[in-house]
């Protein structure tokens, strides 16, 4: 349905430019473009030799030849550009400071009301630099630390370097590599051990510049106790040219310590999100990633979970909603590798015209993770005849005593459930949008407030004429 | 593993007085075996096996008919316990590529039914043989590293099973083929079998070994059901340790055919089998089971597909295994729906057990839906044995170790319970308790 795509490209509520032009914008993926970027951020050697090293990698590991298309993308990869600067001379300490340009991006995506309202810190990224940032003054207090990746490599490097790229290497995949290489941008959180994050952190991405792609990296280290929960929102004007991101997100869970990452990608469907999630949780810690897939024209990401010490536990939550044109390729992966360690998995996945949405995931336990327990639930909701949906899930168990358990189903849109709500006085269109949203509410009603009356309001216009 | 053909087809098909289309066929093949590459780890399809392949001897001599025959009285023992309980309505049996013995009460010969080996098949029913013959499993299918097996298969087979019913022909008694591997040698073998309209007919084959050392079989079987046809098949496997067994399996279901199918995967120590079927009328069934128990050092590595082009089909896989020892067992399996099949009933289930430390398991059902009105699921798990189970058995008396082997040989017996052949149903639970206690 072509004049499916047009509705949603007509629609697309964050399509609007602004004319900003950048300081420095480095095109084409060269050893040249990495010292540059690394130069402009006046990074020390190790960091440059890291990224060069890493470029190396991406160029001698093979295009993944599973999943979604990426041919096109390949053809393209010299055309992005792969660091832009934008105006901004580093972090506004207050929203005053916020070049007016880019005041008026963050009020029409309601930043502003919304920290009124809660938030704690808002770390937003204006292309690659964080250009407005705070921190509500007792969390700095708390020692909690909540700045750019780049702020946090200049002043904590020690904490910065004992874990950077050890929880998702350079070598991890095509794409980690790459990022590693370029990355830009992106938060780095420490919670020190015992302290709790009562409000969520969250840090807002846009990407401004056509055909730029954007490799944010996030580092988020929860010490032994401590509690944490950070969110992010993605999303970016509509260009013509296909654009690439692909981040690197890495969560160390301490000790008994608790978090959750939160994020919802609403790309355009020109978009490539490459996306590697990771988290390393010890002994009694607890870590949930809640990921919520709604834009993009290929979206790869499946958030893993290493369960490293005993009795860690992980919880992943997923929610993809592909349209035509779209092909969302996502999952999860829980690795067990110590006794009593447990996760459950619940990914659900709405299809509509020539969507094509895909679960890809794996469960493993080791040799000596005893007792370790496992549940992933999959279910997929067809809106259309041509719609498209795949569950790919793997099981690789090396322990007698593990129970594992994986369940999946496919429905579709029903007729009598539609009718039964008509004869109840809906219109066809809301009674669709409300079996949807009833379809996600397992995982939506995990969502953040702000996060899903989006989500609702989305749900409801892509429902609309989608029946009959 | 070997990267040219080991004989040359087209003497192969001079020695074996086979028409020119199969010459071809075969040189055909030889060109597809030579330039696609060997499965490795980094092959989706073969991702927890390709280990276990590079192990596969099939530089081993190819097995050759040798024009021997036996008595019933001569026949191998193993066989002749199986003929005294199996209750067949006729038999093969093969001693490597050879049919040794062959019988089929003159009744069904009456009704058209031909049972007998493909070379014979090829001299008497030529048309029906080339009509069929590589048209479920070709040569090429993906042009990939999962052509390798069936495009060396094509090239080198030297001894098969023709089966044909004719349109409404039913056979009261399941038809049995016994093919006894013989150690030291690669054996390539094929089966046909074809179905015609609302015919009816079991059919059992079981591979088994008479002595000690490693032996490969490599066997292809194509099954034909036309609009109504309605078959129960199983293929058994209980070689020796040291053997090696890989088996590719594709019916194809016309309107409103139905099959009941049973894989088993008791010896061996490495046994792949593919099974699938292909839905490609409306209303056909496809019913999928299947029992593996990999002890010692043995490796059981399943695949089935449900690939449903026709709407309204139904399919439904069932497969349960165990492991012990350092038995590692794998299951992989795919539905795929085609935008054609709307309406399709599809289900697939896999459990497994694992009874020791070193024993494993993967487990990786999948599911490719391109169409919405459609009824799917699938359910896999792996689970330690019950302890609230054990511990209701210790209250009636029963030893851990005896409620253990209860237990586990439950867990797999249930899948014979949904199987059409109840005396084979009964033969497999004796051998699988055997195994339990083993």
């Amino acid at each position: 349905m072509p004049e499916d795509l047009k509705h949603i490209a007509d629609d697309y509520r964050w399509g609007f430019r602004d004319e900003v032009e950048p300081e420095l914008a480095l095109k084409g993926l060269t050893p040249e473009t990495v010292r540059k970027i690394s130069e402009a951020k006046g990074e020390p050697a190790w960091m440059t030799e890291f990224r060069l090293k890493a470029l190396e990698a991406f160029f001698k590991m093979p295009m993944p030849k599973w999943g979604p298309d990426l041919s096109a993308l390949e053809q393209k990869l010299d055309d992005f550009y792969y660091y832009v600067k934008p105006p901004s001379r580093g972090p506004a300490e207050s929203w005053e400071e916020v070049p007016e340009e880019i005041k008026k991006t963050y009020e029409r995506l309601g930043i502003p009301e919304a920290e009124r309202k809660v938030l704690a810190g808002v770390g937003a990224q204006y292309d690659s630099e964080v250009v407005y940032h705070k921190i509500k003054e007792e969390l700095e207090k708390k020692g909690v630390v909540f700045v750019s990746i780049e702020e946090g490599l200049k002043e904590y490097e020690e904490l910065f370097k004992k874990y950077f790229a050890k929880i998702v290497p350079p070598t991890d995949n095509k794409f980690a590599a790459l990022n590693s290489a370029v990355w830009s941008g992106g938060s780095f959180v420490y919670v020190p051990p015992g302290v709790e994050v009562e409000v969520p952190l969250q840090a807002y991405f846009r990407v401004n510049t056509a055909g730029f792609g954007q490799f944010e990296r996030t580092l988020i280290i929860v010490d032994e106790g401590a509690k944490v929960h950070y969110i992010e929102g993605c999303t970016a004007p509509l260009y013509t040219t296909e654009a690439l991101h692909t981040g690197v997100i890495e969560i160390y869970v301490h000790k008994n310590a608790h978090s959750r990452y939160t994020t919802i990608q609403n790309w355009p469907t020109n978009m490539y999100n490459l996306v590697t999630q990771r988290a390393i949780v010890e002994e009694g810690g607890y870590h949930m990633w809640l990921d919520g897939n709604l834009g993009s024209k290929v979206t790869m990401k499946y958030p893993s979970s290493i369960l490293k010490g005993r009795g860690a536990r992980s919880e992943v939550l997923s929610i993809a909603f592909a349209k035509t044109g779209q092909h969302l390729d996502t999952g999860a992966k829980l690795i067990h590798l110590a006794e009593d360690t447990s996760g459950q998995i619940v990914s659900k996945s709405i299809s509509k015209g020539e969507g094509r949405s895909s679960y890809r995931g794996l469960v493993k336990v080791s040799k000596n993770a005893n007792r370790a327990r496992a549940n992933v639930e999959c279910d997929a909701l067809l809106i259309d005849p041509e719609s498209k949906t795949d569950t790919y899930p793997y099981m690789e168990i090396n322990n007698e005593t593990a129970q594992i358990g994986h369940e999946a189903t496919v429905s579709r849109l029903a007729d009598d459930q539609i009718f039964y709500l008509q004869t109840r006085g809906l219109p066809e269109d809301e009674a669709a949008a409300l079996i949807v949203r009833g379809f996600i509410e397992p995982v939506a009603k995990e969502l953040p407030l702000e996060f899903a009356v989006e989500l609702n309001r989305l749900i409801e216009l892509e429902m609309e004429g989608s029946v009959g | 593993m070997i990267d040219v053909l080991p004989t040359n087809p087209e003497e192969l098909a001079a020695r074996l007085s086979e028409p020119g289309w199969l010459k071809e066929a075969r040189t055909g093949a030889q060109a597809v075996f030579e330039a696609v590459p060997w499965p490795t780890r980094k092959t989706e399809e073969w991702r927890y096996a390709a280990g276990r392949l590079k192990e596969v001897p099939f530089e081993l001599p190819l097995a050759l008919p040798r024009g021997r025959r036996l008595s019933r009285d001569q026949l191998p023992a193993g066989v002749k316990r199986r003929l005294a309980e199996a209750e067949l309505a006729g038999f093969l049996v093969f001693v490597g590529a050879d049919l040794v013995y062959a019988e089929l009460p003159e009744e069904l010969k009456a009704k058209g039914v031909v049972f007998t080996s493909l070379h014979q098949a090829l001299a008497e029913h030529p048309e029906r043989v080339e009509a069929n013959l590589y048209k479920a499993i070709p040569a090429r299918q993906k042009g990939d590293a999962n052509d390798k097996l069936p495009a060396l298969a094509a090239a080198l087979w030297t001894h098969g099973v023709f089966l044909y019913v004719p349109a409404g022909v039913e056979i009261g008694g399941p038809l049995g083929v016994f093919h006894v591997a013989e150690p030291g040698e690669l054996a390539i073998g094929r089966t046909l079998v074809l179905l015609d309209d609302h015919a009816q007919a079991a059919y059992i084959e079981e591979h088994l070994s008479e002595k000690p050392g490693a032996a490969v079989h490599l066997g292809m079987t194509e099954l034909f059901l036309r609009p109504g046809a309605r078959l129960a098949h199983a293929n058994v496997q209980t070689l020796n340790p040291e053997s090696h067994r890989l088996y590719r399996q594709r019916a194809v279901l016309e309107k409103d055919a139905a099959l009941n199918d049973l894989m088993v995967n008791l010896g061996a120590r490495f046994a792949r089998a593919e099974v699938g079927s292909e839905l490609v009328g409306p209303g056909a069934d496809s019913e999928m089971l299947g029992v593996y128990f990999a002890a010692g050092d043995q490796h059981h590595d399943h695949h089935t597909l449900q690939h449903h082009v026709a709407p309204h089909a139904k399919s439904d896989v069932y497969y349960k295994g165990t492991a012990k020892d350092r038995g590692t067992i794998v299951y992989q399996g795919l539905i795929k729906l085609e935008p054609t099949a709307q309406k399709t009933d599809a289900y697939q289930t896999n459990r497994n057990l694992l009874l020791s430390r070193e024993a494993s398991v993967e487990s990786v059902p999948q599911l490719e839906i391109a169409a919405n009105d459609v009824r799917c699921s699938h359910g896999s798990s792996i689970a330690p044995i019950d302890e609230e189970q054990l511990f209701y058995l210790a209250t009636r008396g029963i030893g851990r170790k005896g409620a253990e082997n209860l237990l586990v040989a439950a867990f797999l017996e249930d899948v014979l319970g949904r199987i059409a052949l109840k005396n084979l149903a009964a033969y497999l639970a004796r051998v699988i308790e055997e195994k339990v206690r083993g």
